[in-house]
């Protein structure tokens, strides 16, 4: 298992990106920073041509006093996914953070407009993160932000105790042994293998790490990386139980080969309480490497 | 002015300030009482004949001992030091807190607690003039304050406290954390039958429970649904309806207390309670209404969408729809829509279209950090358009502007209610915590919120609302044939 502070990479995939990255050499981090961009008028969305904004949803506190920065991103198209790779057009300054960050970015979700916290970047002195900037190109246009060390911007993590949230515990079953909880971007050291064309399932046990039951938990699927188009089935999910744990599973159809990274989001409750307050769910990703058909 | 509307809290000021005078439904034409100047009035004015009454009835409900202003205002020794602050702050109206634009708009209130103009140039002058004592015998006696516990600010306006005390659930604050939302329910107790609320106040139920209380929205849930009452923040004390219109109160009703509680440097305890003025056993107000129903500026309830109330109180809650329901099109804004670039101003604008014929009795904004002003329009079936209200925002006053009856808009079926949000996401905005971030919508005091609350009561009947236009239109030719005394 590899944590993915940006010190310690995707494996791989993303250590090729990063070479390819640190090939266009990104201008300093304060370059990037939003300048002033006049009035704006609500009424962003539209179904078609418009851009993807990326965002700092807040920090958090880890056990060890070390640091977590939260991004995620408006796609303001609600028929359009948008795809932008690595690279000069998609890039987190300074380099070593580069690479965490998606290249797939699902058209606005019907019931909460936004996906939250999609990956996480690590510090151990949250006084980097305003230097820490996420930047896409999109329509010729640029968008940025930065990280902020504003105390304004802290989020609860693995708990809520005034609304009762609490991040599930989420393991791949037959591919690990541990459980996971949180937020902080973590990849395995396994890797799922697919075909093109053939639906590869994905099964998954979530539990309550109190042992209490578990109500609602919203189950949401996202391509973080890869070359093609990944279908789902199904994508976004909400099961109700009152047991303490539950098993499911997803499949994932891939149309192209190659080397991809998979993102699940569990969430305790109702996705407007967990996203409106920032807590709490638990992000897992999962590898896949994709064969052409036989 | 309402009277006895808290002792302190709002005073009687008659011809002294502003004189509104109302024509049809809601257009205000404002005769200004011309103040004399700071300079004209500087040179006999002192601190105990002139000043010292101002502060009693405006300022000393939160200046003094006890109270959680941070200094006291009760006598010379206290104020003296403070002068250049106290010309500041009255000079620019930010104290007493009375965020409503008093340059456009509707400007009489039940519940105005700003000063006159008459009152900031006695200020004014008296600073300007050395900000002498004066004669100690001239200091009138000091307030005699009702203790915390039995400090009903409503009580004098009805005559007797609450008729129904309900206390919440005690929920602990833990020292250090963040912000907890609990939602926290209780039993309304002894009621035999359907019963209707007059008036309603919320109030932390202990002096430590105030430094721990950013606001709460209550509820009453019952065998038809939920429905909010007495939604409260900072600034808010509570609601008073119209004297024919009441929010309804049926046996086995319970209340949901939704409190936002921040903590501080020690546990707390927090405690509310909330206290409803009801109408006589067996009396049914004219007009029933749902309370404050929300109105998102980044979202409208669009043309043909109206839906009737799940509650039977009237349009649905929660949504942030005002009345009517929210589009399942992608493409209909929403109120989670919300985005501020950095380093930008933004404006957002919801529109309603009102299906019957309205009263509207309150207004309450709300914004986050970077809100800077809300403006409630209405365009009426005729093609007249009027600003009702204009509300400069302030996270810290989160005010219910509760409207004097002779000037609640009556708004036609049919009438555009339009609810427009500015925010400030610049470093000119110095409550901004960070200029360079993308803003969205969210719960946190960090994300964004969009809405006005409006206190309103709908009318089913077209006869019912023709009625009151006329009634209006009566007592305004009463009030316009009277002489009308300026500067008094």
């Amino acid at each position: 298992m590899v944590r993915l502070p940006g010190r310690t990479g995707l494996g791989p995939v993303a250590a090729a990106l990063w070479f390819c990255l640190l090939a266009f050499s990104p201008v300093e981090a304060q370059n990037r920073l939003p300048s002033a961009s006049g009035d704006w008028m609500l009424r962003n969305l539209r179904p078609s041509g418009q851009p993807v904004i990326p965002l700092f949803d807040g920090w958090y506190y880890n056990p060890d006093g070390t640091f977590e920065l939260c991004f995620g991103f408006h796609n303001l198209n609600t028929a359009q996914n948008v795809e932008i790779p690595l690279g000069p057009d998609n890039f987190i300054e300074p380099a070593r953070f580069d690479g965490l960050q998606p290249t797939h970015f699902d058209e606005v979700p019907s019931e909460y407009r936004r996906r939250f916290c999609v990956f996480t970047i690590h510090l151990d002195d949250l006084e980097e993160a305003p230097a820490i900037v996420w930047t896409l190109r999109v329509g010729g246009q640029t968008y940025s932000v930065p990280g902020s060390s504003s105390v304004h911007y802290r989020m609860d993590e693995l708990e809520q105790s005034s609304r009762g949230n609490s991040a599930p515990l989420v393991r791949f079953d037959g591919l690990e042994e541990r459980e996971h909880r949180g937020r902080m971007m973590v990849l395995d050291d396994w890797t799922v293998s697919a075909t093109v064309g053939v639906p590869v399932s994905l099964e998954y046990t979530v539990t309550d790490p109190n042992a209490i039951p578990l109500g609602v938990t919203r189950v949401v699927w996202g391509k973080h990386q890869g070359p093609g188009p990944v279908e789902f089935g199904p994508e976004d999910d909400r099961v109700e139980t009152e047991s303490v744990s539950f098993s499911h599973a997803t499949t994932a159809t891939f149309r192209d080969p190659g080397e991809y990274l998979l993102r699940l989001q569990t969430v305790d409750w109702d996705l407007g309480n967990a996203y409106g307050f920032h807590c709490c769910w638990t992000n897992r990703y999962v590898r896949v490497s994709v064969d052409e058909a036989q | 002015m309402l009277k006895g509307f808290g002792r302190f809290r709002c005073v009687v000021r008659g011809t002294g300030k502003a004189l509104g005078v109302v024509l049809a439904m809601g257009v205000v034409v404002s005769v200004a009482a011309v103040p004399a100047t700071a300079q004209e009035a500087a040179t006999e004015l002192t601190f105990t004949r002139d000043v010292a009454p101002i502060l009693q009835q405006n300022c000393q409900t939160c200046h003094r001992e006890g109270s959680f202003a941070p200094m006291p205002l009760t006598t010379y020794d206290e104020v003296r030091p403070f002068t250049p602050l106290i010309r500041d702050r009255v000079e620019t109206r930010a104290m007493p807190p009375w965020p409503m634009d008093h340059t456009i708009g509707i400007q009489e209130f039940k519940n105005d607690i700003s000063l006159s103009d008459e009152e900031i140039a006695t200020i004014l002058g008296w600073i300007d003039s050395g900000a002498p004592m004066g004669d100690p015998d001239d200091m009138p006696p000091p307030v005699e304050w009702a203790a915390f516990e039995d400090d009903w600010q409503y009580e004098e306006h009805f005559g007797r406290p609450p008729d129904i005390v309900i206390v919440s659930p005690s929920y602990m604050v833990p020292a250090n954390e963040l912000d907890h939302w609990p939602n926290l329910e209780t039993s309304v107790p002894g009621l035999t039958g359907d019963r209707w609320i007059r008036g309603v106040e919320l109030r932390p139920a202990d002096p430590d429970t105030r430094y721990v209380f950013h606001h709460a929205n209550p509820s009453i849930i019952d065998e038809l649904g939920s429905v909010g009452v007495g939604h409260s923040a900072a600034g808010t004390v509570g609601y008073i309806f119209p004297d024919d219109t009441g929010q309804a109160l049926r046996p086995g009703a319970r209340v949901r207390f939704g409190m936002h509680l921040f903590p501080i440097d020690r546990d707390v305890n927090a405690v509310l309670q909330l206290g409803f003025w009801l109408y006589p056993e067996g009396e049914e107000p004219e007009f029933v209404t749902p309370g404050e129903v929300i109105h998102e500026a980044s979202q409208s309830t669009g043309f043909g969408l109206e839906s009737l109330s799940r509650t039977g109180y009237g349009p649905a809650r929660g949504t942030g729809g005002g009345r009517g329901g929210v589009s399942t099109d992608p493409q209909f804004p929403r109120q989670v829509d919300l985005l501020i670039p950095p380093h930008s101003t933004a404006t957002f604008r919801g529109v309603y279209v009102l299906d019957r014929p309205a009263r509207i009795h309150s207004v309450r904004g709300h914004m986050h950090l970077r809100g800077r002003y809300q403006v409630i329009e209405a365009v009426y079936p005729d093609g007249r358009w009027e600003v009702i209200s204009k509300l400069n925002w302030h996270h810290g006053w989160q005010t219910a502007f509760l409207y004097e009856d002779h000037v609640m808009p009556l708004l036609p079926k049919g009438t555009v209610l339009m609810v427009t949000n500015h925010f400030d996401n610049t470093a000119d905005n110095p409550h901004n915590p960070d200029p360079n971030q993308w803003v969205v919508r969210g719960d946190r005091t960090v994300d964004e919120m969009s809405h006005t609350r409006i206190g309103i009561t709908y009318f089913d009947s077209e006869e019912d609302f023709e009625r009151l236009v006329r009634e209006r239109e009566e007592l305004l030719a009463r009030i316009v044939s009277e002489p009308v005394q300026a500067g008094g």
